[in-house]
Formats: structure tokens, sequence, C-alpha cells
């Protein structure tokens, strides 16, 4: 039954993509049809708990059968235009075969399964999950409906305030009758990857994005929580996929990027509504795209997929939680010192990869944490930055240079800015947690999302580019 | 802009695919990549290997020392960890963790589970995974056990004796164990304020380390006081449990 839900999933959300375009790789099938289709479950349990209608099987397979074969149906004449692209025929040809990036592919895919036979042995084991995500799935599984009775005691935990994406997923598959729900991890954890994949081989082919990937998916403290509970790994999803096609279609104005950068960024704020940054960062880049282009009903579109879904759970919360965490931040706080050095310290660990600890304790690596993910970046930053001062002072084309990445790193630092102010901020008394231990645990794994954006920039970077086409030259011999 | 970056970042042109005689040629240069590729991810994961045998070196050297066994060992491992510990260029410190995460995440995590698996006489259920990994899960197995469905059930408090050591977990937070409980409630002792609804409505108290007894509204001699135990708060159960 889990399999026949699972799949359901699937299903819906392969509805939702040809509703939008006909023409898909495979990577993108399977990527999007799941962030899309388990997005859209969670609406519908959040409205039947609206509606006081107790979720159920039948009652989610009803929906599910329903709003698929309504998508299909309106689509059907559109339907018979659909291809796959590129087309897994020409890949019978040898010389179509790209083994460099089958044979990273085949290292992504070994470490893949061997992290899932490791999440999906172990049932939720870390204090999170049992104190908030696996608690609030496994009593609205048995209760049926969102605000479980646990609230009335203040029971459900930390998590119980936010966005119903994740442990609402798992609820589901509680529903139908999981023993354990981490199958969810697997496979947000396998659309990061793919879709990572796709946006960067549309910019830098199949070997370069496959390589990038791999780097992706090994980031030390990421890759262990393929097999963990925790809600970072999958809000990383629907950053990457959400960020990525925004881009993408900033820059190659394809309609179907649109409308995915849009729905994606709308199920980013119904997973965590701190990740509003990426959703703030994202609506920076419409609104320049807007005194652009003028396009004002595109980005009034976007706008409104994009923050909604963070406006119905504002006033959820409001209205039927009657938990309104709106003193979570103390801006009183104006320069502090202290807490600048701590927060400083570690975000400066992190992304350099130093050492930092406050008073000796919560100690971290960041270099063991996060390898080369940041540092990378700004190396290529560095290089960029040289590059176009190379290209100022030759009287070349620097203007070009600057702007041609230029999206990507406004996403990056207009999300990383407002990301690290939000922990400046922070109310200690009210998170009950000292700052040390909010940078030590939560900020670190929030870092995650960031992630996809880093690499993508140091994938698509000039000498990236250059390296991987000198590479693919000499591949195909030409 | 937009057409200057699309310019910049489209997908390197598809190269023509050498025409049939190139076969050969297209495959060894295929190859020549793959074997490049091979060897700097293997040169990575050999350069930061000795880092990852660190923890078992050490271990191996607190066990030595414990039982006075081989000096001429000892001497060797020391000498090797400290050589280890000296190096802390910039490139192993931003790598090594790729070799925690292929060869402790990945490798060890699933070699893990398959031997477990082999050597289970049953398939595992979720509850033999638990009691695997929480230290209390017998306990809250016999809490379970012992009380009724509609049971609210004062917890320890977070003090000394509880939060200073892994045996106990979290027994102490009401959240970590509301997980287990339900649909039992929990209110943790000292905290009551925090759920002053539930803190009226206690039914049961559980007892640690013999601590606990204070709360019950009757009297348990001292020689019957089991050291963990549920009871009901206001009557004495009809038979005390160890």
């Amino acid at each position: 039954m889990v399999a026949a839900a699972i799949i359901l999933c699937y299903l819906l959300g392969l509805a939702v993509l040809l509703t939008i375009s006909r023409k898909y790789s495979l990577a993108e099938l399977i990527g999007y049809s799941f962030l899309i289709g388990m997005g859209i479950e969670t609406f519908f349990m959040f409205f039947l708990d609206i509606a006081g209608i107790k979720f159920s099987q039948g009652v989610l397979i009803g929906l599910n059968v329903f709003t698929t074969l309504a998508l299909l149906g309106v689509n059907f004449k559109k339907l018979k235009e659909f291809e796959l692209s590129p087309n897994p025929k020409t890949f019978l040809q040898i010389k179509n075969i790209n083994f460099p990036a089958i044979f990273i592919g085949c290292i992504i895919v070994w470490l893949f399964y061997c992290v899932t036979v490791k999440c999906l042995f172990w049932p939720p084991l870390e204090r999170d999950t049992f104190g908030s995500f696996d608690k609030l799935a496994r009593v609205m599984a048995v209760e049926g409906k969102l605000k479980i009775s646990l609230y009335a005691y203040g029971l459900e935990g930390a998590g119980g305030v936010y966005p119903p994406l994740y442990h609402a997923a798992m609820g589901y598959v509680y529903i139908f009758g999981a023993e354990l729900p981490k199958i969810i991890t697997t496979l947000f954890f396998l659309s990061t990857l793919l879709i990572f994949f796709d946006v960067t081989r549309k910019y830098i082919g199949a070997m370069g994005a496959s390589f990038f990937t791999l780097i992706l998916m090994l980031t030390p403290e990421y890759f262990s929580h393929a097999a963990l509970a925790l809600g970072n790994l999958p809000t990383t999803a629907y950053v990457c996929a959400a960020g990525l096609c925004t881009i993408a279609w900033l820059d190659k104005r394809e309609e179907k990027f649109f409308w995915l950068g849009a729905i994606m960024m709308g199920f980013v704020v119904w997973i965590r509504s701190d990740t509003i940054v990426f959703t703030a960062a994202a609506l920076l880049l419409l609104g320049i795209n807007f005194l652009r282009t003028k396009d004002w009903k595109r980005t009034i579109i976007y706008g409104t997929i994009a923050v909604a879904p963070f406006v119905i759970w504002a006033l959820y919360l409001k209205f039927k939680i009657h938990n309104v965490p709106s003193a979570k931040f103390d801006f009183g706080i104006g320069f502090n010192s202290e807490r600048w050095t701590v927060v400083k310290g570690y975000a400066d660990a992190y992304l350099f990869g130093g050492n930092y600890s406050f008073n000796s304790i919560g100690a971290i690596d960041g270099g063991q944490l996060f390898g080369v993910a940041f540092v990378l970046f700004f190396i290529t930053l560095l290089i960029n930055v040289i590059l176009i001062g190379v290209l100022f002072y030759k009287k070349q084309d620097w203007k070009k240079a600057i702007t041609s990445q230029m999206n990507i790193l406004i996403l990056f630092f207009a999300s990383f800015v407002s990301y690290f102010l939000l922990f400046y901020f922070i109310d200690e008394k009210v998170q009950a947690s000292p700052i040390w231990s909010l940078m030590y645990s939560s900020f670190k794994r929030g870092l995650f999302c960031f992630l996809p954006i880093v690499f993508f920039y140091t994938a698509t970077s000039y000498g990236s580019v250059w390296l991987f086409e000198k590479i693919e030259k000499f591949r195909t011999a030409s | 802009m937009a057409k200057q970056q699309s310019k910049q970042t489209t997908t390197p042109k598809k190269q023509s695919p050498p025409s049939g005689g190139d076969t050969f040629t297209y495959l060894w240069r295929n190859a020549a990549i793959v074997l490049v590729l091979g060897i700097l991810l293997l040169s990575i994961d050999r350069m930061n290997a000795k880092d990852g045998q660190l923890q078992d070196m050490y271990q191996e050297f607190q066990q030595l020392r414990q039982s006075g066994g081989n000096e001429q060992r000892m001497e060797e491992l020391r000498n090797e960890i400290i050589a280890i510990q000296s190096d802390t260029s910039y490139l192993k410190k931003l790598t090594r963790g790729y070799y925690w995460a292929v060869h402790d995440i990945a490798i060890k995590g699933s070699e893990n589970v398959r031997d477990l698996e082999s050597k289970a006489v049953k398939p595992m259920t979720r509850e033999d995974k638990l009691a695997m990994r929480i230290g209390i899960w017998g306990f809250i197995d016999y809490i379970n056990k012992n009380t009724p469905k509609d049971a609210v059930i004062y917890l320890p408090e977070g003090d000394t004796i509880t939060s200073n050591t892994s045996k106990w977990n979290y027994i102490y937070d009401p959240e970590w164990m509301q997980y287990f409980l339900y649909p039992r409630l929990c209110v943790a002792m000292g905290r009551e304020s925090d759920h002053p609804d539930l803190a009226k409505r206690v039914t049961h108290a559980v007892i640690i380390q013999g601590k606990g007894y204070d709360k019950l509204k009757y009297e348990v001699p001292l020689e019957q006081r089991a050291q963990e135990a549920v009871l009901p708060i206001n009557q004495p159960p009809s038979q005390t449990p160890n």
C-alpha cells in the first residue's frame, strides 16, 4: 500500500508537470514529480483539516485519482506532443554514450544505494524527530488531522509551528501503512540530485554536471542527513529546485522553468518558514527582472504563488493553532559585539573551513562538515573578480562578465545575509537555547539549502565552463 | 543582460561524434578521462585514509594502556597518532570529511545493516531496532505496559541524575517522551507551569533511582521502594511493579 501511495504521489506530480510543458528529460520527470506530488498531497491534507474531514487512505486516494485524471483530461489533446529530451533511444549508439558521466553516475548510484540501505533500516532516532517531526507524523496518521490533540497540551514540540510539508509527508506514508517513514528522506534526496544534475547539465553538459552532483551529494554533513529523518534535507530539495529553476528561467527564458520556479518557491515556504529568505531573494531577482522587462503579469503570478503558502500557514497558526511565533527576534539588541563574535565566528568556520568554539564548548570544524563547498565558491568568485579586473584593464567586455552570473550571486548573497541576520537577531529566551547552540546545530543544518546554489555558481562559472568544454572536445575527438 | 547570460551559460555545443572508423578513438579518449577521474578520486580517498583510521588507532591505544599491553605497539601507535594530528594542511582539512562520508556513513553504515540483518533470527521490527538504539527502551516499554492509555504521567526532573548521563536518554523531556508514550500524556516534575492543565490531571509518576516517591499521595514502605518504577499517584497499585 505504501508503494501505491508513492506511485500516486508521483503520478499526481507528473500530471502537473505535463500541464506545464510536454518536453522533459527523464531526470526532470522523476525529480520534479515527487516534489510537486508530495507538496500537493500535503495541501490536500491541510485543506481536509480545514474542512474538518478526517484524512484516511480512501479520501486521499480519491483526491489523488480525481486530481490526476482531471489534470490529464484537461490536457488530453496536448499529451500526444510529449517527448523525452534527450531521447533515451539516442544512447543506444555507442558514440552517444558519455562514459565519464556514466562512470561518475555509477559512483553516485553506489553511494546513494549504501546510504539508502542505512536510511531505510533504522527508524527515526534523532532528538528533533522524536520531539517533533516523527511524533507529529505518527499522531497525525492516527488522528487523521493536522491539528493533532497534542497541540492542546503544548506537547507538539518545536516543529509544531513549522509549515506541514515535511511531517505531513511522513504522515502520508504512515496513513498508507508504512512502519518507518524514511523512504521520504530517500526520495527527497533523489529529487535533489536529479534536479541539480539536470539544470546544471543544461549549462555545462552531462560530465561536468555529474561531477558537481557527486561533490554536492558527498558534502559530508549533508550526506549524513541522507540517512536521518530531519527536515533540512527535504528543505534543500525544494530550495534547490526553486532556486535553480528561477535562475534557469531568467537565463534561458524557457516557459516551464518559470512555472516550476514559482511552484517550488511556494513549497519552499510550505516546508519551513525561515526559508522565506530564499523567497525574498527570488522576489528581488524578479523585481530586477521587472525593471528590465516591465512584465508585471509574470512578476505578480510568481510573487503570489511563492508567497501565498507562507500567508496561508501564518493564518492557520493564528486562527487554528492559536500560536503566533511573533516575538522570535530581538531587534533591540542593535550591535552587540559578543553576539556578533559568536555568530560571525561560527559562520566563518562553516564558510571557510575553519575551527570555532564558544568558550571551549560547541566546537566545530567547518572543513570536516562542508568540505570544499563554500571554499570553492569563494575561490571561484575571487577568480571571477580578478578576471573582470583583467578585462577592465584590457578594455574588453567586462560588463558582460559582471552580469553573466549576477542572478545566482544575488540569490546567494541576498538570502545568506538575511539568513545570517535572522540568527543574529534571534531571541535566545524565546528559543530556549543559547546562541552558540543555535549556531552549532540549526544554523549549520540550514546551510544545506545554500549548497546547490554555491555548487551551481561554481559549475557554471567561466573557468568551469571553459574546462569542461576542453574536456568535452577531447572526449569526442572533435 | 538575459541575452548575455544565455550566451555565456549555454550548454557546450554537442560535438558531433566521430565517424564510424573513429569509434576506437572515441572509446580510448573516454577511457582516458575515466582513468584520470578514477585516479583523482582515489588519490583524495587515499590522502585521508590514515585520518579515517585515527579513531580505531586511538581506541587500540586506550585498550593497550588500560591492559598494560605491548609497549612497542603503544609507542608505534602514539607516533602514528601524533604524525596524523600534526598534519593540518588546508587541503586535508577540506577533504577528510569526504573520507568520513564515504567510508563511515555509506560503507560502514550499510555493512552494519547487512551484518545485523544476517545475524537476526527473524525480520527485525521497528521496536527491535529502537531497543538497540534507545537505552531506556525497555523502561519505556514497561511504562506503557503498566499504565492505561488515558494516563497522564509525571516524568522525573531534569536534574544531574537524569541529564548528565546518557543512560536515561531524555526521560526528563516531555516533548521527547511523548513520542513513545502517546496516547498517554506526560509532564515533567519541575516544569508543571509549562503544561498546567496536565499537571492537574497527573495519574502516574515515574520513579528513577529511587526518586519521585514524594509525588505519591500514599506512603510506600522503604523496603518496598523499587529503584525504577511507574506508580499511580492516588492509590497504591494492587501489585507493586519491580
